[in-house]
């Protein structure tokens, strides 16, 4: 028996993870709206990766490799960003209710992306997603300023978050009640309720680096959270610069949100939840926490993205409505669960 | 013309706008013999009846035959780049495809289903029929959008109607139930005969 803690142990559930991740993607490759045989997806993906020079008809190797491969990694890495910036912004504000877009990210998207799309700050729909992402960090950065004029605490930021999150709210309402195309809104709207269904390639080479670069900043900081758990100053007395893992840790969520949300909109439910259920799982040391959130925010997303085409034959369901319709009764059961145990 | 959801779905009691029979012109026809009848000109709706249906039938006549050989998606729009709304079973052009013998790949009941691009490449369909209209909505409303999704998209550009020019458009009011559904049954039976689809 290998206990936990030894490097074999450790090692074994690296591979398990890696393992469980790239079966994940596999799935995701393999189950879609209509029926591409096994072979022919294993066949894709050597003539793909290895350049294996498999006779495969080229729409199934379009559709395999373009639509559902770059789909399932841009689901784990969207899945994997948003739980690990769930799990940062729960351990620093001390609040089991705080999820990414406490920080005014999505608020400040759509009011980016409506501004890009109806007052002409772009040139065109083409530049939508580059808006949100704008609006997303001029929405986190003042809120960022609002909370550091009000006080250092936790409670402080996420009255911040709610009030700015009001504000572009109700900068986003304004914009489109005034502008004269309000039929253009909508369709902005519907882009923002998150999707994962226009997702190419070139959006997974946005999101994987923004994706690894963002779980390196927080593994990076990972003690300095575990200190966090007992507040602010008992981590200043631990000798951390708390407003500087504070700044970075958060910025590099805020970030990292903020790309998902332009790439796949604002997808609800996985910030929220997923940490919680590994913190169930794995315990609070970041260290564990942080890969196990990211491991099971991909899986979970690329799970909830193969019900969302599969469900109803012919016919795709938004993302975000599996995620809450199969996220919230596990949750539950995992709750339960803990209870009983307790 | 629409039905108001009690109709199909008894247990439901808000009306909910959903067409759950088949559109035929015989619905536009009793409309325009109603209009006719109101303002006391029923000669008047009868004529413009029967120019209709002789419009549909030369449009007909132009690609007799077809006999379900041709299959068609008809593509209305999408929201950014994500699943088109496409033409379903019961909508006006539904009607259009049985009128001219075209088999349509969607085989739902609604009206305007939004089916992934995956599913209508392995459907093949043989020409695909793009909206063109004024709307500016979604991005994928001009037909410039919809040409160059096609020929860009890394699968869409592989299908077989877009390699060899099948991509047709039409007027999106066509595609609406109206009696410019017969426009819509003229364009789409004169370009089939100008690809030489109809032999």
């Amino acid at each position: 028996m290998t206990r936990p803690g030894s490097p074999f142990f450790k090692t074994g559930m690296v591979l398990a993870a890696v393992a469980v991740l790239l079966v994940s993607v596999c799935m995701g490759a393999a189950i879609g709206e209509t029926a591409i045989p096994v072979t022919i997806v294993g066949q894709t993906i050597a003539n793909k990766v290895w350049g294996s020079g498999y006779p495969v008809v080229p729409l199934d190797e379009g559709i395999v490799w373009s639509y559902r491969l770059s789909r399932a990694v841009v689901a784990a890495c969207c899945g994997s960003a948003l739980a690990i910036s769930g799990v940062v912004l729960q351990s620093l504000l001390r609040n089991p209710l705080a999820d990414p877009y406490i920080l005014g990210i999505s608020a400040g998207a759509s009011t980016g992306a409506v501004s890009v799309a109806i007052l002409g700050l772009g040139t065109s729909m083409l530049s939508l997603p580059l808006g949100a992402f704008l609006g997303a960090l001029v929405g986190f950065l003042l809120i960022s300023l609002l909370a550091v004029k009000t006080g250092t605490g936790p409670t402080a930021i996420i009255l911040a978050g709610v009030a700015g999150s009001q504000l572009f709210n109700a900068l986003t309402s304004f914009i489109v009640t005034k502008a004269a195309t309000a039929e253009q809104a909508r369709g902005i709207m519907f882009w923002l309720l998150g999707n994962l269904s226009g997702v190419r390639w070139p959006d997974a080479y946005l999101a994987v680096p923004a994706t690894l670069l963002g779980l390196v900043i927080c593994l990076w900081h990972s003690r300095a959270l575990d200190a966090f758990a007992f507040g602010s100053n008992s981590a200043a007395s631990l000798g951390i610069s708390v407003l500087r893992t504070q700044i970075v840790v958060i910025g590099a969520s805020a970030v990292m949100t903020a790309t998902m949300v332009s790439i796949v909109g604002s997808i609800g439910f996985v910030g929220l939840v997923i940490p919680h259920a590994a913190r169930m799982l794995v315990g609070v040391r970041h260290g564990v926490l942080l890969p196990a959130s990211a491991l099971i925010g991909a899986v979970f997303m690329i799970l909830a993205d193969i019900c969302s085409r599969t469900l109803i034959p012919g016919q795709v369901l938004p993302v975000g409505v599996v995620t809450a319709l199969v996220g919230a009764p596990v949750f539950a059961v995992i709750l339960a669960k803990k209870r009983e145990r307790a | 013309m629409i039905y108001a959801g009690r109709t199909c779905l008894p247990y439901i009691r808000v009306p909910i706008m959903y067409r759950c029979q088949v559109f035929t012109m015989e619905l536009v026809y009793r409309e325009i013999r109603d209009l006719a009848a109101i303002y006391n000109i029923q000669d008047k709706g009868e004529e413009v009846i029967a120019d209709l249906e002789k419009r549909e039938e030369t449009a007909r006549a132009k690609v007799a035959g077809l006999d379900g050989k041709v299959s068609a998606v008809f593509w209305f729009s999408s929201a950014a780049q994500s699943d088109p709304y496409v033409a379903g079973k019961n909508g006006a052009p539904g009607y259009i495809m049985s009128a001219l013998g075209i088999k349509n790949v969607i085989e739902t009941d609604d009206e305007w289903p939004t089916v992934g691009w995956e599913t209508i490449a392995k459907k093949n369909p043989t020409v695909i029929v793009a909206g063109s209209m004024e709307r500016r909505r979604y991005p994928m409303d001009s037909l410039e959008s919809k040409m160059a999704f096609l020929e860009s998209d890394p699968v869409t550009r592989l299908m077989e109607s877009v390699e060899r020019g099948h991509v047709f458009s039409m007027d999106a009011q066509a595609m609406n139930p109206t009696i410019r559904t017969i426009e819509g049954i003229e364009t789409l039976a004169t370009a089939i005969e100008k690809a030489g689809l109809a032999k």
